[in-house]
């Protein structure tokens, strides 16, 4: 198995919204970042993922296998972590484990136990007593402790402080040492994905601008900062997105379309995301 | 299954407090009025509405998107709530009926037959109860849905003041005289329907 996650021409139409034709393959061993506005589809392409929504057309590989017609055997490996923690508010986090253990036939209780002394949960709390971030924590503990191969996080690091944030993302960094193990997370908070990811995929009102390696991503795309007499002269097909400031145009290039000189600054993950949207409505 | 109805009595128990309350509130009455069916009345309906209590728990901490991206069918997630109310039930059932059946042997209470018979009765009733209302909840939510539990909740409030004494007695007639068979037939009947409809409903749910 060489792929994590295989995402074939998934579609799911609601009448006021249609995520389209996503094509998307995450390879073992790495962090895909799922990124986009909101209402981009971000949470809907991880939900048909997960089954909790049914899907138009499309098929969805994971791990190897279907994900219709092994379900249980895929969700078996699989780790999520929904934007809230889904436990019920009187739980501790040994009521997590009581459960738990009883659905997943991997729960290593030793894991468990780690990771809460690792994250300082507080054994005595309900999840109620629990702050947003130890919320977060003790669902990444659930979702670590059962040997999972695939961890799919939606939105996990929202309303989060950065020290925390950061914590949660060496966490993730660390899983995936294990190259049988693969990361599926979405956000907008893109700088936090540019720190761990290694492919970036872009959502835009339903459709899947670009799925590519990080490093390409960012080799190929420039920023430029030129005048606006400059900007008439460039080749147009080489502009992606461009923004007007008082000193003239900021512009979002590809670097391999660009056949004048002149100096091409480093894009961003978000300034890649932001310009492209911004050029579209140009 | 076993995890899913661990997690339900776990986080039923900060209900038990007030449910307890009840309990010594309602035996209380039951001896001082040497009558158990108040009390068998009271605790096999909460009992029965435990799986509601519980769905609407699961809904404020979104417990079943969670669930079902663990390893758990959505058939299971529908069966784990109708065993948790029939479960329950059952306990109720046992506890009250051996509490009446002790009490009549010392001579405490009398007419123990007639309130165990009572209790049989009320624990069909609750069945029927549960499985009418759980459909609708599986369906449109705790919340959309209680007002049509309120409405199944009435029916049988309106059906006791609409239908007129003498054919109620017949009717008593009727079920002692063989009539309990159909009765239990159509608990039965109505259970397994029910729960069908909650897995047909549940299955194609979108969350």
């Amino acid at each position: 198995m060489n792929n994590a996650l295989e995402l074939i021409g998934l579609r799911k139409a609601y009448p006021e919204f249609v995520l389209d034709d996503i094509n998307l393959t995450l390879p073992a061993g790495s962090i895909m970042g799922l990124i986009g506005e909101n209402g981009a589809g971000k949470s809907t392409t991880i939900k048909l993922i997960l089954n909790l929504l049914r899907r138009d057309a499309g098929e969805i590989t994971v791990l190897g296998k279907d994900s219709k017609k092994e379900e249980m055997a895929v969700k078996e490996q699989l780790g999520v972590v929904f934007d809230q923690a889904c436990f019920p508010d009187s739980f501790r986090p040994r009521d997590v484990e009581t459960v738990l253990k009883r659905l997943y036939r991997g729960w290593d209780s030793q894991e468990y136990s780690q990771y809460l002394d690792r994250f300082e949960l507080p054994g005595n709390k309900t999840v109620k007593e629990y702050s947003r971030g130890m919320k977060t924590k003790l669902s990444i503990a659930a979702a670590l402790s059962h040997h999972a191969r695939l961890l799919i996080l939606d939105e996990p690091t929202g309303g989060l402080d950065p020290v925390v944030r950061d914590e949660l993302l060496d966490v993730l960094l660390e899983y995936i040492q294990d190259d049988r193990n693969s990361v599926l997370i979405s956000s907008h908070l893109i700088t936090d994905l540019e720190k761990i990811a290694d492919y970036i995929a872009f959502l835009h009102r339903g459709k899947l601008i670009f799925c590519e390696n990080k490093e390409e991503l960012l080799d190929r795309y420039g920023m430029i900062n030129c005048t606006q007499a400059q900007f008439e002269e460039l080749d147009k097909a080489a502009v992606l997105g461009r923004r007007k400031n008082q000193f003239g145009v900021e512009a979002l290039v590809d670097r391999r379309r660009m056949k004048q000189g002149g100096p091409i600054e480093r894009a961003s993950i978000e300034d890649i995301m932001l310009y492209i949207i911004k050029g579209e409505k140009q | 299954m076993k995890g899913l109805l661990i997690k339900d009595l776990i986080n039923l128990k900060k209900l038990g407090k007030s449910y307890l309350m009840l309990f010594v509130f309602y035996s209380v009455f039951a001896v001082l009025s040497k009558n158990g069916s108040m009390l068998g009345a009271m605790v096999l309906l909460l009992c029965m509405m435990a799986p509601i209590n519980s769905l609407s728990l699961d809904e404020l901490s979104h417990w079943n998107e969670y669930a079902l991206s663990l390893p758990v069918s959505r058939k299971t997630l529908v069966v784990s709530k109708y065993l948790l109310g029939i479960l329950l039930g059952l306990a109720a059932m046992l506890l009250i009926g051996g509490g009446v059946a002790l009490l009549g042997a010392l001579g405490v209470m009398s007419g123990t037959g007639s309130t165990l018979l009572a209790l049989v009765a009320i624990s069909g009733v609750s069945i029927v109860y549960m499985a009418l209302i759980l459909p609708v909840i599986f369906r449109l939510g705790v919340e959309k849905g209680r007002l049509l539990m309120m409405m199944i909740l009435m029916i049988p409030t309106v059906a006791i003041i609409l239908l007129p004494k003498l054919k109620a007695e017949a009717l008593i007639h009727w079920i002692a005289g063989g009539g309990w068979m159909i009765v239990l037939a159509a608990v039965i009947l109505i259970f397994v329907l029910s729960l069908d409809l909650s897995i047909s409903f549940v299955e194609k749910k979108e969350y």
